[in-house]
């Protein structure tokens, strides 16, 4: 994709915000087209995170057209600043609207309800840390989201718990990031000579994020109906899980930097699987395409926790 | 006995959003040195395998005359990546990939090569750990189908029904009678369930995307019908001439290269029935009701044409009989209008015009469906006398979306209505890379989905309805057209007759 044109405004009160971005919209010489299909509500706890926020949304680009409100909490009254990026695409640019609002926390979810494009889904990514239970914002956010988005690795799966209880379709990007190793765990257990060993797993040797870690041993055992062990080597992202099936072992083994990895097993030749890392950008830019929850994430994650 | 492969007892894979396929699979490419090969299969493989839609546990076995070692395989594999696929070859990626590439020198006219090929195949099969499906694809010219299937069948490769499917690329058949023949051979062999007929038109993402906006959309379906449209154009138009292929042309002409297969399986698409579920047989229930429904083209209800010299894109072209290999005196169509009726409750007395040529002003594909003006217009003459009727038109290539004609008010002192148009542009939207059509087909064959591929009896349902005229096109000339225009006058008289006229793409 070619680099995107940027047009930025000052910081504005929020009465100025929508005649802001139709002055952005009138500034494109060759009539570019505004194909929004959702909204997009960033919750940043911190200020540093609004700049890493902006780099996400650089990176899911026009793929998906779509209207961002980035909140954070500081003082004062929210004050809004409006940018509109846009990229080209085959016939005409294709845009996405940005909308940065700091102000006082009490005061910000009703800053972006007004903001909201109408009639369409509105995502909220929580970005960080979940705050205690019983959390007036937090609550309001709940109430808007079409569906939230948090990160179990951020914010530590017991908080994430307790928003999936309050939260339906909750998205976790740590759930996601674990997606190519369950496939490639189920893969192993397709012969029916390995099914048979899988009747017999008692535990699985995880090195990666303990979040990660456990989100696999939940699925494992809400989908197997059965306790299965844990044993975790703290890493910063998963490198490999071993399955204890009675006396046979099953491995699967991140190898070099590339994204791939190998899989063996008894019975089995040494196959190289995808073991991709996707960027936050890519994991969340997969969650909009969803309006529900995967099946076995609820489930996972009560075993999990 | 193969071992069945049952990842779909699999508790692990209940609730698993990947989208491709999970059960291990072998892929054997018949005429894998081939063009096809080159310029389509092996690029939409890489593709497949680059965004991680093929199983786990899955092997290509290139099958040619000639001799090569899976090493040169592979290297003649890149080349052709390299050349023709629409991303580039990861270096990083590439290893893990070829190391799925494997090749097997041999004939097609001897049942002892395809021994030899069984071999290869369980070996490969029990080195990825058994139980895979196999996908047989032939890649071949249409005359070598016939002993291809044969072999398959002698080397017992054909079974289980359950794991064995065969792809076949068009023509299939010349015919009604070749295409039974054809089939009688293929069904000595393989199950109908076990035939997967591709035509990559049906493949295109704007094509699916037919099934979407009728079936997705409640706001189109009840006016989708004789009571609100008037008439339906489907063009096919294309700006090239033929190119190297006119000894083939020759033998196939405009009804049999476009009209027989994509043009009436895009008319399916557009005119059946909604399908209960989008399950292959229920699709393919449906399109194959629609094709019983429709009179086969006559002679009186059509326009045959033939490019005569002119200017494509301000490009001077020669006249189709002033190609290398065409006779002097061919009267092969290049060209065809043709108005189709189909007749059932949803459509009868509404029209299906249709047109598709070589050499025309550009090229492009699209479905018109013009709908009936309002029955009273309380309206000046002077103010209204702009308005066309509504018509809704979905464009399949290029500029792919859709665009809604309506009337609109004019900004002007006194009243004045004129047609507008709201565009969707596909781009617009999504502006994603768009898999080509033969990666979302091959990877429908290799997880067993046979919802976009042809059934026999809409193959042969086709030809019915062509063959009529096709013989009538035996004798008498066409009528020329310049290249670079929209065919022949006689083409516009065709649509004058009734009232209406052709709408400029």
């Amino acid at each position: 994709m070619s680099e995107p044109r940027v047009e930025q405004t000052g910081w504005l009160e929020l009465s100025d915000v929508e005649r802001s971005l139709a002055e952005l919209r009138g500034l494109d010489a060759q009539g570019s087209v505004r194909a929004t299909t959702l909204n997009l509500v960033v919750h940043c706890g911190k200020e540093d995170g609004a700049d890493a926020t902006e780099r996400v949304l650089e990176e899911i680009g026009g793929s998906r057209p779509l209207r961002a409100i980035v909140i954070t909490p500081t003082q004062g009254a929210p004050r809004a600043r409006v940018s509109s990026t846009c990229w080209a695409g085959p016939a005409h640019e294709v845009c996405t609207e940005r909308i940065a609002i700091r102000g006082a926390r009490a005061a910000l979810p009703s800053a972006v309800t007004s903001l909201l494009v109408a009639d369409l889904p509105v995502f909220v990514w929580w970005r960080g840390e979940l705050p205690p239970e019983g959390d007036a914002v937090l609550g309001e956010m709940i109430e808007m989201a079409t569906r939230m988005v948090v990160d179990s690795d951020e914010a530590g799966l017991d908080a994430v718990a307790r928003v999936e209880r309050l939260a339906s379709g909750l998205a976790d990007l740590g759930w996601a990031r674990t997606a190519a190793w369950r496939e490639a765990i189920a893969a192993l257990f397709d012969g029916r000579k390995q099914r048979r060993a899988l009747d017999h797993l008692i535990g699985i040797d995880v090195k990666g994020p303990p979040s990660e870690a456990a989100l696999i041993a939940g699925w494992l055992r809400s989908r197997l109906h059965r306790q299965v062990g844990l044993d975790n080597t703290r890493a910063t992202r998963l490198n490999r899980v071993e399955l204890l099936c009675g006396d046979e072992r099953f491995l699967i083994e991140r190898s070099g930097r590339y994204g791939h990895g190998t899989a063996r097993g008894p019975g089995l030749p040494e196959r190289t699987v995808s073991l991709a890392s996707p960027a936050t950008a890519a994991l969340l830019a997969g969650e909009l395409d969803r309006l529900g929850a995967e099946r076995p994430f609820g489930p996972a994650l009560e075993a999990a926790a | 006995m193969t071992p069945r492969a049952d990842a779909a007892d699999n508790p692990l894979r209940v609730g698993l959003r990947v989208g491709g396929a999970s059960e291990p699979a072998l892929f054997t490419i018949f005429g894998a040195t081939g063009d096809l090969a080159q310029r389509k299969l092996l690029p939409a493989i890489y593709n497949l395998a680059k965004r991680g839609l093929l199983p786990p546990r899955f092997g290509v076995i290139g099958y040619a005359r000639t001799e090569m070692k899976d090493e040169e395989f592979r290297r003649f594999a890149h080349a052709a990546i390299e050349a023709h696929s629409r991303t580039p070859v990861d270096d990083r990626f590439w290893p893990a990939f070829a190391s799925m590439l494997h090749y097997h020198a041999g004939g097609f006219d001897d049942n002892k090569h395809f021994h030899e090929l069984a071999n290869t195949v369980n070996e490969l099969d029990h080195q990825i750990g058994g139980g895979a499906h196999r996908v047989f694809y032939l890649s071949t010219p249409s005359s070598f189908f016939p002993v291809i299937v044969n072999g398959l069948g002698a080397a017992k490769l054909t079974r289980p029904a359950e794991l064995v499917r065969v792809v076949i690329e068009k023509p299939f058949g010349h015919d009604l009678t070749s295409a039974q023949q054809l089939a009688e051979i293929v069904h000595k062999w393989f199950q109908e369930r076990q035939v997967y007929r591709i035509d990559h038109y049906l493949g295109k993402e704007t094509v699916q995307n037919i099934y979407a906006f009728r079936f997705a959309n409640a706001i189109f379906e009840p006016i989708w019908s004789n009571s609100y449209v008037d008439h339906v154009q489907i063009t096919v138009a294309e700006s090239l001439g033929v190119e190297h292929r006119a000894a083939f042309y020759e033998e196939t002409g405009v009804v049999r290269d476009i009209v027989q297969n994509h043009l009436l399986g895009v008319l399916a698409l557009v005119a059946m029935e909604p399908p209960a579920a989008f399950e292959p047989e229920s699709v393919r229930d449906e399109k194959a009701k629609l094709l019983r429904a429709m009179r086969p083209m006559t002679f009186d209800d059509a326009v045959r044409g033939q490019y005569a010299g002119g200017y494509v894109a301000g490009e001077e072209v020669p006249a189709y009989r002033q190609e290398p290999e065409v006779p002097a005196d061919s009267i092969t169509a290049t060209y065809i209008a043709a108005k189709l009726q189909i007749d059932n409750w949803r459509w009868a007395g509404t029209p299906f015009y249709i047109r598709s040529g070589k050499r025309l002003a550009k090229r492009v594909t699209e479905v018109a469906v013009q709908f009936k003006r309002p029955p009273h217009l309380p309206f000046s003459r002077e103010a209204a006398e702009h308005l066309e009727a509504n018509s809704l038109v979905l464009r399949i290539q290029p500029d792919e979306g859709i665009s809604l004609r309506f009337g609109a008010k004019a900004p002007t002192p006194t009243l004045s209505i004129r047609s507008v148009n709201m565009d969707f542009l596909y781009g617009s939207s999504f502006l994603t890379d768009v898999p080509e059509a033969y990666e979302t087909l091959l990877l429908d064959a290799i997880r067993g989905d046979s919802t976009l591929f042809t059934r026999q009896d809409s193959i042969e349902r086709a030809w019915e309805i062509c063959d009529p005229l096709i013989e009538q096109w035996q004798t008498g000339q066409p009528q020329l057209y310049s290249a670079g225009s929209w065919g022949p006058d006689a083409a516009d008289e065709l649509l004058a007759e009734d009232g209406r006229r052709w709408r400029r793409p």
